[in-house]
This record gives structure tokens, sequence and C-alpha cells, in this order.
């Protein structure tokens, strides 16, 4: 195995793992956003709009997120969406992502015990109230590792980005083959890189699970 | 100028980076010629990873044959140039997209091609080329494929040809790039591929890779050409034109000798 050309290339493959690791956060901040509307949407007195929502959930988790990305990517201009690669993969992880986030967060929920909307009306809060003070602090601790899991999903999924030409990990490995003819090599790194943002996600998500569950027995 | 560094990232500070870059340095006059490339910046897009055509060097930067090419044009047209990769299974769809302005790519020209997009004239010709492993004493003709595994790359003329004349005989493996081709073969997962000549005597030649090239008689070669957006007949005209001016000043043969080597039937 050739030491020299992994630390030859390993500035190169940091950076892009920082493009890996910013798409996959940017598509995480707004799929959160995305993930929370559809909560409302599917929760909505409307019928027709809590159609539109599910609709829309199943169309994408009935879709591989390759798909996705070819047919927004390359079909996109067609219909005049023409979005730079690295918009493109924000914008349809977040999408992707978010659709799966809402159907967690509405698990979580669902999940809280029905007496503690109930309690929480009967001392005189109100339907907003009782969401925000009682429901969504303990729906957010058993929201936390489910979302995490999505987390993960997100940053390995950004691998298939490089088909829409942003340069992060997978790409740039597999550009620099061209040149070194070396795959052992490279693609381990990019996989031991691919190890140290995963474990750091799931540290984050284990030190946000502990906060949120600090005064209850979950 | 080229920015090989392809910085997806933080598309707006890119973009308000470029204006500002556009409104500081005064652009050539002649680049107001040119109505059909857009921003002002000849956009350009190679595979990157098709040495030595284009590829990634392991500090990172964009470099080969179709580079200097487009740089040369580009200086030639008095156009500022960005060069950037994007996968070669997509690259045609994304220019017909309007991702960018030209593909100098050492794309193949094809029937098929010409329905979507349009193509200046030649700037070189590539020949197919058949290559074994280095112990392999059963593969000297076409005949011999029958019932082997034969590699060849996506979207490449080798590909297309070893689809047309397979006819049940032998089956066909289909790779993502040259290098991922190469390595099929040597570890055995294809008997044999078939692919365009000067990469693969450019990737044996500096690396320690024991194929071989059968001589199967005469293989189609087709013209590699810069691939346009249809109806762009300016943007045709002025590569036309560089690439003549390059041919005739010398350029072109040096580009030629830098990359492919001096003595190389090359043209």
């Amino acid at each position: 195995m050739d030491i020299n050309l992994m630390i030859e290339i390993a500035p190169l493959l940091v950076k892009a793992a920082w493009v890996t690791v910013d798409i996959s956060a940017r598509a995480l901040f707004f799929g959160f956003f995305i993930a929370s509307t559809l909560v409302a949407l599917r929760t909505s007195r409307i019928p027709p709009v809590r159609w539109l929502a599910r609709v829309y959930i199943s169309v994408v988790r009935g879709t591989p997120y390759f798909v996705q990305l070819l047919l927004v990517f390359y079909g996109g201009p067609a219909i005049g969406l023409r979005l730079d690669p690295f918009t493109c993969g924000v914008v349809v992880g977040a999408f992707n992502i978010g659709a799966y986030m809402s159907e967690a967060m509405r698990g979580a929920i669902e999940s809280v015990d029905s007496g503690q909307s109930e309690a929480s009306r009967s001392l005189g809060f109100g339907r907003l109230a009782t969401l925000q003070h009682i429901i969504l602090p303990q729906a957010a601790a058993l929201m936390i590792r489910s979302v995490g899991v999505l987390a993960i999903i997100l940053v390995k999924n950004s691998s298939l980005v490089s088909i829409i030409s942003v340069v992060e990990l997978t790409y740039q490995a597999q550009r620099l083959i061209g040149s070194t003819y070396k795959p052992l090599e490279v693609f381990m790194l990019s996989a031991l890189m691919y190890i140290v943002i995963i474990y750091a996600v799931m540290g984050i998500v284990e030190f946000l699970y502990r906060r949120a569950t600090r005064y209850t027995f979950l | 100028m080229t920015n090989h560094n392809t910085s997806f990232h933080r598309p707006f500070i890119g973009a308000l980076a470029l204006l500002g870059a556009i409104s500081l340095a005064s652009l050539p006059a002649q680049a107001r010629d040119f109505p059909e490339i857009q921003d002002d910046v000849f956009q350009v897009a190679n595979s990157g990873a098709y040495p030595p055509f284009s590829y990634v060097d392991t500090a990172g930067n964009l470099i080969g044959f179709d580079v200097d090419i487009a740089e040369a044009l580009a200086d030639r047209m008095g156009v500022e140039v960005n060069i950037q990769t994007s996968p070669w299974n997509g690259i045609v769809a994304a220019l017909a997209g309007g991702r960018f302005d030209a593909c100098i790519c050492s794309m193949s020209v094809t029937e098929e091609r010409e329905r979507a997009v349009d193509f200046t004239d030649p700037y070189y010709r590539s020949g197919l080329s058949i290559w074994v492993r280095e112990e392999t004493d059963d593969i000297s003709s076409i005949d011999d494929f029958e019932g082997k595994r034969i590699g060849s790359t996506l979207g490449e003329t080798g590909n297309q040809w070893a689809t047309d004349n397979a006819e049940g005989r032998w089956r066909n493996q289909t790779f993502q790039g040259l290098p991922d081709m190469l390595n099929g073969l040597t570890t055995g997962r294809v008997d044999a591929m078939i692919a365009d000549d000067i990469p693969v005597y450019v990737a044996i030649g500096d690396g320690d890779i024991a194929i071989k090239q059968i001589d199967v008689g005469e293989l189609p070669s087709w013209p590699a050409a810069i691939a346009i957006q249809k109806n762009k007949p300016q943007l045709k005209a002025a590569l036309n034109t560089a690439l003549t001016e390059i041919r005739e000043d010398g350029t072109y043969q040096a580009i030629v000798d830098k990359w492919i080597g001096e003595g190389v039937e090359f043209h």
C-alpha cells in the first residue's frame, strides 16, 4: 500500500470532505423546515391540504434519491429550472430528507401520551401553548435519535451528488483515480473520512439527546 | 484565466466575486462579439477522468490535452475561460441543458450525439484498440471473443462498437471510465477491453499495468470534436477559426508534443 500517496492526496480529500459536510448540513437545516411544514400540513383541518402532503411524502419516499437528483439536475433546465450543482444537491437533499423527517417528527409527536395534552388543556393552556410547552419538549427527545439516523443517511447519500458534478468526497476520489490508478488507497482514505464525519454526527446526536432528556425519565 | 478549483459551495460569494472581477478587469473588446456564450466567460467542461486528455493531478489541478486546447482556443477568441469537470455519462445532457457553453472533452462525433448537440470541425482522430492481460494467449482476433467478457466504457465509441457487434457471441461489461476498466481487466473481471488507444498508451506508459495490445485488423476510428449547443453559428465559426489558427501557428503541435508525446502519429 502506498502510504506516501495517501499523505499526498489527503489535503484534497479533506477539502472535498468539507464539501460533503457543507452540503449535508445545509440540506439537513432546510430539510428540518420542510419537515415541520409537512407535519403542519398533515395535521391540517382541510382535507386537500392533508392529501397534498401525503402525496408529496409518498412520491419522495417511493423514488430513489439518485433518480430525484438526475431528474432535477438534468431535467430541470427543460422547464426553466437551472440550479448550479451545489444548490441542486442542497435543494434535492432537503426536499428528500424533509419527507422522511416529517414522518419521524409526526411519529414522535403522536407517541407523546394523550393524557399530557388533556392535562395541559384542563389546566387552561391553549392548543398552541400545549404544543409548544408540553408536547414538543417531550417529542423533541423522542425524535432526536431518529432524526440523527436520517442525518447519517443524508451524509452517506451525499456521495450520490457526484453524478451532478459536485466535487465532494466521492467525486474527488473518483477523479483522483484518473491520475493515480490506486483505487485501494484513494477509496480507503475517503471511506475513513466518511467514518470520521459520521462518528461526529453520532456524537452530536448523543449530546443533544442527553440534553433533551436531562429532566425526564425517557 | 481558469478556475479549476470548482468552488461550487458558496455560490453567492462566488457570484459576487465574479461580478467584481468582471467590473474591475476590463474585458477584452472581442468578448462582446460572442453573445452566444453565457456570462462573458466561456464555460467549458470535460470529464476530468480521461488522462492524458483531462484529469486531476494529486495537487487537485485539472490538467491535460483538452484543458490546454480549451485555453489556447479561448485565448484566440479573446474570451475568459472557466474549465470544469462534469461526469462523462451526463455531459451531453448537461451541455444540452445549458450548464456550460462547450465540451472540449475528446468527444467523438456520432449520429446519436448530433441529434442533441452541434459539433465543430474535428480537432483530432481517435482510434479504437483492443487489450488483454499480458499472460492471455487465447485471444488474437475478434473471433476469439466468443464466450468471453469484453469491457468498454459507458458513452464511448468502443462501447457502441462492442454492443453493435456482439450478436450474442460475447458478454459486454460497461465501466464508468478507463481507470475502472483497466482495474477490471487486470483483476480479471473482463478478459479483454476495447478503448480509445491514446489514453491506454499513456496509462500503461507511466504505471505498472501488465496488459498488451492485440492487433485485430482495421477498427473504426472517429473524429473528436468540440460539442456546443445547437443553433450557435457564431460560436461554432469562432471555434473553427481559432482551431485553424492554433494549428497554423504551431500551438496545437506544441500541445500534442506535451501530452501525447513527440513522434506519435496524432492529428
